[in-house]
C-alpha cells in the first residue's frame, strides 16, 4: 500500500464545490438528452408533415387533370373533370389516412399505457 | 446570374446522339456519377479495415446501415430485409444527391422530376411485382377493402385504384418540389443581399438560417422517400385486413 507521503502535493478536495460542479454537469447532460429527444421527435413530426402534405395536392391535381384529359377525348366536359376532382381528393385523403393510421395506433397504445398507469396508482 | 432558375439548367458536357435519340452526357449525368462515387467512397473507406470498436468513418457507415435496417423492419417487417440492398442504395443516393446539391457551384440532381420520377417508378413497378409474386391475384383485394356494404365498392374501388396509382407521383413530386423550392428560395434571398447594400445583412442572416434548414430538409427528404418505399413494400408483402 502507498503511504500518504508518496501522494503528489495537491490542494485538498473541496467536496462541497465538487458536488456542486458534478450536479451542474449532470443537469447539463440531462438537459442535452431531453433536447436531443425533443429534436428527434420534431424531426419525425416534420417527416410526417412532409409525407402527408403533398398527398392531397397530387390527388386533386391528378384526378382533375385526368378527368379533364378524358373530357377532351370523349367530349363530356365538364363532368369527368368534376368526378375526377372528387375521386382524386378522396384518393389523396385515403393515402393520408393510410400513412397516418400507424401513428394513430401508436398514440392509442401510448394513451392506453397512460390510462393503465393512472389506474394502477389509484 | 441573378436568375434563380439558372441553377437547374441542364448543359451537355459530351453531346452523344444515337439513332436520332439524344443520349448526351450532361451535367446531371456527371453529378449522378459524382454522387454515386462519393457514396461508394464513404462505404469503401468506412469498411476498409473493419474493427470491433469502429472508428469515425466506420461508425458513420454503421449508423446509416442501422437507420435503414430499422426503417425497413419497423415499416415493412423483417421479411422485407431481402430488399435491403435496393432500399439502402436508394437512400444513400438521394441523401448524397441532396447534400451535394447544397454545395456552391454544384448541381442538384434530385431537383429534377425526371430523376425523382424514374426512381419512384422503379420502386412502384418493383413493389407491384413483389406484391403479385407474394400474394398472386389476392394482391388485387387491396382495391376492395373488406367489411363494407357491397354497394360501397362502386365508390371505394375507383378511389383505392387512383390512390394506388398516384403513389409514384406523390413520391417523386414531394422530393423534387422540396429540393427545387428550397434552392430557388435560397437563390432569391441571396440575390437580395447584393441589391440591398448594407441592409443586405438581413437577407444574409436569413440565408444562413435557411441553409441550416435546407440541410435538415435534405436529410429528411431522403429518409421520407425511404420510409414511404418501405410502407408501400409492406402493402405488397402483407395482405390487408
Amino acid at each position: 500500500m502507498f503511504s500518504e507521503d508518496f501522494l503528489p502535493d495537491i490542494a485538498p478536495i473541496d467536496e462541497v464545490a465538487l458536488d456542486k460542479r458534478l450536479a451542474e454537469v449532470r443537469a447539463a447532460r440531462d438537459a442535452d438528452a431531453i433536447r436531443a429527444e425533443a429534436s428527434r421527435t420534431a424531426g419525425t413530426a416534420m417527416g410526417i408533415g412532409f409525407r402527408i402534405g403533398i398527398e392531397l395536392v397530387v390527388g386533386v391535381v391528378i384526378g382533375a387533370g385526368g378527368g379533364y384529359a378524358l373530357d377532351r377525348w370523349l367530349g363530356t366536359a365538364p363532368w369527368l373533370m368534376i368526378l375526377g376532382l372528387i375521386v382524386g381528393f378522396a384518393a389523396g385523403l385515403r393515402n393520408v389516412f393510410r400513412l397516418t393510421a400507424e401513428y394513430g395506433a401508436k398514440w392509442d397504445a401510448a394513451d392506453a399505457a397512460d390510462a393503465a398507469d393512472r389506474a394502477e396508482k389509484k | 446570374m441573378a436568375d434563380p432558375l439558372h441553377q437547374f439548367v441542364i448543359t451537355k458536357t459530351i453531346p452523344i446522339e444515337v439513332a436520332g435519340i439524344d443520349l448526351s452526357f450532361t451535367n446531371a449525368s456527371a453529378w449522378m456519377l459524382i454522387v454515386t462515387g462519393l457514396a461508394s467512397l464513404l462505404i469503401l473507406i468506412g469498411l476498409r479495415r473493419p474493427t470491433l470498436v469502429p472508428g469515425r468513418t466506420q461508425s458513420a457507415v454503421e449508423m446509416l446501415y442501422e437507420v435503414v435496417d430499422d426503417t425497413i423492419v419497423s415499416s415493412a417487417g423483417p421479411e422485407a430485409r431481402k430488399y435491403f440492398p435496393l432500399i439502402f442504395t436508394t437512400f444513400l443516393f438521394i441523401l448524397f444527391a441532396n447534400l451535394a446539391g447544397l454545395l456552391p457551384y454544384s448541381f442538384t440532381v434530385t431537383s429534377h422530376i425526371a430523376v425523382t420520377f424514374a426512381m419512384a417508378l422503379i420502386a412502384f413497378v418493383g413493389i407491384t411485382l413483389v406484391g403479385i409474386a407474394h400474394q398472386g391475384l389476392g394482391f388485387l383485394r387491396m382495391f376492395a377493402p373488406a367489411g363494407v356494404p357491397p354497394l360501397m365498392y362502386l365508390i371505394l374501388t375507383p378511389i383505392e385504384i387512383v390512390s394506388y396509382f398516384i403513389r409514384p407521383i406523390s413520391l417523386s413530386v414531394r422530393l423534387f418540389a422540396n429540393m427545387m423550392a428550397g434552392h430557388v428560395l435560397l437563390k432569391v434571398l441571396a440575390g437580395f443581399i447584393v441589391s440591398l447594400g448594407i441592409f443586405g445583412i438581413v437577407p444574409l442572416a436569413v440565408v444562413v438560417a435557411m441553409t441550416a434548414l435546407e440541410t435538415l430538409v435534405a436529410v429528411l427528404q431522403a429518409y421520407v422517400f425511404t420510409v414511404l418505399v418501405c410502407v408501400y413494400l409492406n402493402d405488397a408483402l402483407h395482405a390487408h385486413h
